[in-house]
This record gives C-alpha cells, sequence and structure tokens, in this order.
C-alpha cells in the first residue's frame, strides 16, 4: 500500500502531478493521500481539490472497469479528519485561529522558558498568523511539526497509523510512504524530517517493511514583491525568494549532518529543482497563491511514482540533472527531453509510451469522438459507425442517454479543463526548455480549458514539424475499429473508454514507432 | 452457351429465321454478354476498392456522407446499354432483314447482362477484405438502417 504526504504548497502540486499520472494510468493500485497546510486556502491547493474530486468521479466510473486498459485504476483513499471534511483532507499542525505561542502555551512558560524559547524565535514569529501557512520560517514550522506526537490519536494521525500497521502485516508488499515537499518554503521544509521520525516509530513489528521517501524541491521559481497581486499585502514576516538558496543549502546540510551520523530515517530522498528559476507572481499567501504548474512538479510526480513502483531500498539521495543546452538564445538553459526524465526504476519506454498513449486518447476524444456522440445522427444512423453499431446501439445501450453523457462529461472535463491545461503550463510558452510533448499543438479552448489541435495528432511529441495534416485521425478512427471485438468494460462509458484506449495504443505504436522513449 | 436465354430459346420471328441461325445467334449473344459480365464487374470493384480506401474520416460528419463509392455499381448500366447495342448490331448482322424482334431481343440482353453484372458487383464488393472495416455496414445500409436506431 502507498502513502503520500504533502507538506505545503509545493507538495500540494507534486500530488496535482501524481494525479495526471495516475490518470494514465502509471500510478499503483491504490493510493493514500494527506495534505499537511496550515494555509488550507491557498490557491494551488484549491485547484488540486477540484482535480482531486474530477479525478475521483473518473474513477468510479472507469477506474478498474475496462479491462486491461489502466487509465484511472488507482483508487485513492482519503483519511478523515477531526474536523469532518469531505474530498481533499488538509491537516493544519496549528489549527485555526490560534499562533505558535498557542501551540507553546507560551503565557504559561515560567520566565526562564520563556527565555530559552526566545533564543530561538522572536516575538513577532511567536505571534504571527500562520493561517496563510509558516510564510518561509521553516523553524516555528518544525518546532510545531515536532508535537506531531500529540495528535497520534486523533484524525488522521490515528486512522493513518493504524492503516499502515495493517499494511505492514497484511500486504504482501509492506507500506511505502513519500513525502513530498520545498526545503526552501515553510511548511515543507518544516515537515519532511519530523514526519519521518513520526512515520518510523508507527511499527511496532516489521518495521523493514515500511519503506519511506522524501521528495526534496530546492528553488525552481522566485517573485519579486513589486508583482504583488491585487488584495495581496506586502508582509514584513513574509517568505523572500532572494533567501531560497540559502534556505535550501542550509537544509541539505541538514540532512547531511543526519546521514553522517547515522540518523537516516529515508529509504530514498529525491532532489529536485531547477536553476532556470521562472518568474511567478507575488503573493504572502492564501487563494492569491497560485502557481502555474512546473516541470518541477512533472519531476517529483514521476518521483513519487518510481518510488511506490519499488525502487530498492538503498538509504540513499537521487539527483537529477539536465543537460545544457548550447542552441542559440538557450545557452544557460535547462532542457529537458524524454531521455532526461528521472526514472531509476520504472521502464522508461512503458512509462513515457503509456503518456503518450492517454494524451492522444484524450485528444482523440475531445476532438473527434465528443462531438460525434453528441450528433443525433449517431443514434438515427448507428451502422455509420461500426464500433458503436456493434458494442452499443445494437446491445440498445446509446452513449447519448442523460447518465452515459454525464460519465462521459466527467472524462471531457477532467481532460479538458485539467489534464491539457496542466500539460500547457508544463510545457511553457517561452522558448523550448520541456522538449516533452509539442506545445504547438495544444489549444486554448477560453474558459473551458486546453484542447489540442487534430491537424497535429500525428505531431504530438516535440519538436513541431509544421506539416499539419488531418489524416491521423482517420488513422485513429480505423484503430477504433480494429480494436471493437477487444473493448471490455463493465458499462457503455467504461467499454468506450476502454475502445479508446486499445485504439490509442495501436495508433501510437504505429505512428510514433517509440519516438517517445 | 446460348441456352442461358433459356425463354429465348425459339426465336422471335420464327417465319424468316432459321433455328439453326439463331442457335449460333444465342452462342455469339452469349459469349458476348459473359465476357462484358466479368470486364464489368472487375472494373466495378477495383474502382469500388480504390474508392472506399481513398474514403478518409476527418471529420464527424464523413462518417454520415452519402457513401459514394457504391455508385461504381451504375457501370451495370453501360454494361446493359453495350450488350443491348452489340445485340442490335449482331441481330442486324446475322439474321435476316426482314427479321422482327430486334428491340426485344436487344432489350432482354441488355437487360439480363446489367442485372447479372449488379448482382455479381454487388456481391463481390461483399467478400471480407473488400470494404474498409470503418465503412463495412455501408454497402449492406438496407439490412443495417433500422439496427439498432433510435429516433427522436
Amino acid at each position: 500500500m502507498t502513502t503520500l504526504i504533502c507538506a505545503g504548497g509545493s507538495g500540494t502540486r507534486t500530488l496535482e502531478a501524481v494525479l495526471h499520472l495516475c490518470a494514465a494510468g502509471l500510478g499503483p493500485d491504490e493510493l493514500r493521500v494527506l495534505v499537511i497546510d496550515p494555509d488550507a486556502a491557498n490557491g494551488n491547493g484549491d485547484r488540486t481539490k477540484k482535480l482531486l474530486t474530477q479525478y475521483i468521479d473518473c474513477n468510479k466510473t472507469y477506474g478498474g472497469k475496462m479491462g486491461r486498459v489502466p487509465f484511472f485504476r488507482t483508487r485513492i483513499d482519503l483519511l478523515e479528519t477531526e474536523d469532518g471534511q469531505t474530498g481533499l483532507k488538509v491537516w493544519n499542525p496549528i489549527g485555526p485561529n490560534r499562533n505558535f505561542a498557542d501551540i507553546l502555551n507560551f503565557e504559561s512558560l515560567s520566565k526562564q522558558k520563556q527565555d530559552l524559547v526566545h533564543l530561538f524565535f522572536t516575538d513577532a514569529e511567536l505571534t504571527m498568523n500562520t493561517d496563510i501557512g509558516f510564510r518561509g520560517h521553516p523553524s516555528v514550522g518544525a518546532a510545531t511539526m515536532s508535537l506531531l506526537s500529540l495528535y497520534k490519536d486523533q484524525k488522521p494521525w490515528k486512522q493513518l497509523t493504524d492503516k499502515i500497521r495493517g499494511d505492514l502485516t497484511e500486504s504482501n508488499d509492506g507500506s511505502r510512504v513519500v513525502i513530498a515537499g520545498s526545503v526552501f518554503g515553510g511548511t515543507g521544509a518544516s515537515a519532511i524530517h519530523p514526519l519521518a521520525r513520526f512515520l518510523r516509530a508507527i511499527p511496532e513489528a516489521n518495521h523493514d517493511r515500511l519503506k519511506i521517501g522524501a521528495i526534496a524541491l530546492v528553488p525552481y521559481f522566485h517573485f519579486r514583491p513589486s508583482s504583488a497581486a491585487e488584495g495581496a499585502i506586502e508582509d514584513g514576516l513574509a517568505a523572500k525568494s532572494e533567501w531560497f538558496a540559502l534556505a535550501a543549502r542550509s537544509a541539505a546540510q541538514f540532512y547531511q549532518y543526519l546521514r553522517s551520523n547515522g540518523d537516516w530515517d529515508f529509504d530514498s530522498m529525491y532532489w529536485l529543482g531547477d536553476d532556470s528559476s521562472v518568474e511567478v507572481n507575488y503573493s504572502v499567501g492564501g487563494q492569491h497563491q497560485e502557481n502555474p504548474a512546473h516541470l518541477v512538479d512533472l519531476l517529483g510526480g514521476i518521483a513519487c511514482l518510481d518510488f511506490f513502483a519499488g525502487a530498492p531500498s538503498l538509504k540513499c539521495c537521487y539527483y537529477a540533472g539536465p543537460r545544457q543546452c548550447n542552441e542559440e538564445g538557450l545557452t544557460g538553459v535547462n532542457v529537458v527531453e524524454w531521455a532526461d526524465l528521472p526514472l531509476a526504476y520504472i521502464d522508461r519506454g512503458s512509462f513515457c509510451t503509456r503518456l503518450l498513449e492517454f494524451y492522444a486518447a484524450g485528444a482523440m476524444h475531445l476532438g473527434f469522438l465528443e462531438p460525434l456522440l453528441g450528433d443525433q445522427r449517431t443514434d438515427s444512423e448507428p451502422f455509420c459507425i461500426p464500433w458503436y453499431l456493434d458494442r452499443f446501439a445494437a446491445k440498445r445501450d446509446y452513449l447519448s442517454t442523460p447518465d452515459n453523457q454525464a460519465a462521459l462529461w466527467q472524462l471531457s472535463r477532467f481532460l479538458e479543463g485539467f489534464h491539457f491545461t496542466w500539460w500547457r503550463d508544463i510545457l511553457g510558452r517561452d522558448h523550448d526548455r520541456v522538449r516533452l510533448f509539442n506545445r504547438m499543438a495544444l489549444m486554448e479552448q477560453g474558459p473551458n480549458g486546453v484542447r489540442i489541435d487534430m491537424f497535429r495528432l500525428g505531431n504530438l511529441i516535440y519538436p513541431e514539424r509544421g506539416e499539419g495534416t488531418v489524416a491521423d485521425v482517420d488513422r485513429f478512427f480505423s484503430s477504433t475499429v480494429d480494436q471493437t471485438p477487444n473493448a471490455v468494460g463493465k458499462t457503455a462509458p467504461a467499454t468506450y473508454l476502454s475502445l479508446l484506449g486499445q485504439a490509442s495504443e495501436r495508433f501510437v505504436a504505429r505512428k510514433y514507432k517509440g519516438k517517445a522513449a | 452457351m446460348g441456352r442461358m436465354f433459356f425463354w429465348m430459346t425459339e426465336a422471335p420471328d420464327q417465319t424468316h429465321i432459321v433455328t439453326q441461325t439463331w442457335n449460333a445467334f444465342l452462342d455469339s449473344m452469349a459469349a458476348t454478354s459473359v465476357g462484358l459480365i466479368v470486364v464489368v464487374t472487375f472494373l466495378i470493384v477495383m474502382l469500388y476498392t480504390g474508392s472506399a480506401r481513398r474514403r478518409r474520416v476527418h471529420v464527424p460528419n464523413d462518417l454520415f456522407a452519402a457513401y459514394t463509392p457504391m455508385y461504381w455499381l451504375l457501370l451495370a448500366v453501360l454494361a446493359a446499354i453495350t450488350a443491348g447495342c452489340m445485340c442490335a448490331w449482331q441481330y442486324h448482322d446475322l439474321l435476316p432483314a426482314e427479321s422482327t424482334g430486334q428491340l426485344d431481343t436487344s432489350l432482354y440482353i441488355g437487360i439480363w447482362t446489367g442485372l447479372w453484372t449488379f448482382v455479381l458487383g454487388y456481391l463481390a464488393i461483399l467478400t471480407p477484405g473488400i470494404t474498409p472495416a470503418k465503412f463495412r455496414y455501408r454497402p449492406l445500409w438496407l439490412f443495417y438502417r433500422n439496427k439498432g436506431a433510435r429516433r427522436a
């Protein structure tokens, strides 16, 4: 059984990446998810909650119901919290309307102990508003998180502890837990180590069967206070991006110290970052803090899945570095291609191919099949579409019924509103840094999201060849007809997506011939 | 071979046409007719196959557009006209000038040739592998148009 604990905003974005990869069928069978963030209202968290809700809807409709097509198969286990939240659970280590001084019960401490506290924390830190996170003060966060054991009998920690113990005794594969967060911010930097120590204390037996991995994100963005969004308030305690490098260095020194002294709780630690730092809008926290998806999020998600897939416990750190590009205009810029994705355990070829198959299937669904299934003639002349007659209309199981249309709409919304939008952000708007998918194939569709240009169905992978043709739509459609007998589904929508998935597999094998790997 | 025109074993104008001459005429027309059927059927299949395989689906509307490859079956009309004209010509050449029944005989043989060309051409189109899978029900639309259909 696998568990992902996301600390802070950057950790939450790693969850976002994991969900997108799980949608493509690259995730484990089941994934337990928990977010730790005092800033529960931050924009990134809000976006991830919506994504998670949409993913879970798709998982319920399609996951595990399509035979060997793995899309949306990962079942998400959301733990419960004391306050009875629904959806993605966000645990606040401090609690609403409290500050660090309240946690320490500072006013009740003796004068001597208060002086001791003042050695480590300023008055401003003791009384700062933590409703929008620890704001780049990991010392406050770490001290708060070190009190985690006080909550071990409360939800979600009691539930998590019981489940992990159950995994260790009942599951063949034991339990794998990944903690994801930045080491240069507030919550992530303060939570990774205390969490690992807490988790190591859980097993009463089978200690070796608990594997703990960490995704440590080092600086990959920066901001200037002058770019503050309207309504954001500049705060003297707020994080400053010029401190990020120093904070990351301090974190690295800390973890190196732990390794050197045999106090290493991690089976694997993945250090990920990007020194081609992207500028984001300044925000002290809250709903205004919503940064677009970044390549490092994808790398973090991949590292999570690599660990979940069974990467051996080497008690080591993994580093991934880019190859420098010497092309004109790109000197000093990190360029990332398929071969650069950090995969230590998962087979690279099948991983990349699966991503492409899901991408192509999504493109075909939005650009061709969705309009086709919405056409009245599909039901009145089903003989014009062989697979529709054979698998649906002949059995009077039409995809145009309200229930089936609602299921298909869930898929469309996920793809257009989340998946392709996310890839648009990952692939970037400037330069050709991220050379995975062809960003020219993505088309903005206004507020609804992003779709794929059907003229580039055969040019989904970088580079752009400028030879757009709609002939590949015919090839893909022919693949759907050829795969009709192989489509397996417990419901009509699942049968449809199974057919689409298998057709995509055939189309990618013929059209791309392993180019993604 | 002329016996394939079983309903014309007797000459239409027995006053002027000798049985031996009539049988020779029927044999000649049978050979011509069979030759036309084979050639035109082959032509229909080749043209249909090329046309169907060149047909592409690029937008959803392409699936519901008129299935024009079937129009090559209309070459059977050409076969019928050709057979009828050749029959009239042979009738004039081989049989006495005062003989009657030229028009009727030409019509019968023309229609017979055209029908067989159409039927054999249609059956050949239905041979597995001729029609691309994505259009496999289009040649049989008469049989499938109501299958699974749901109309508002």
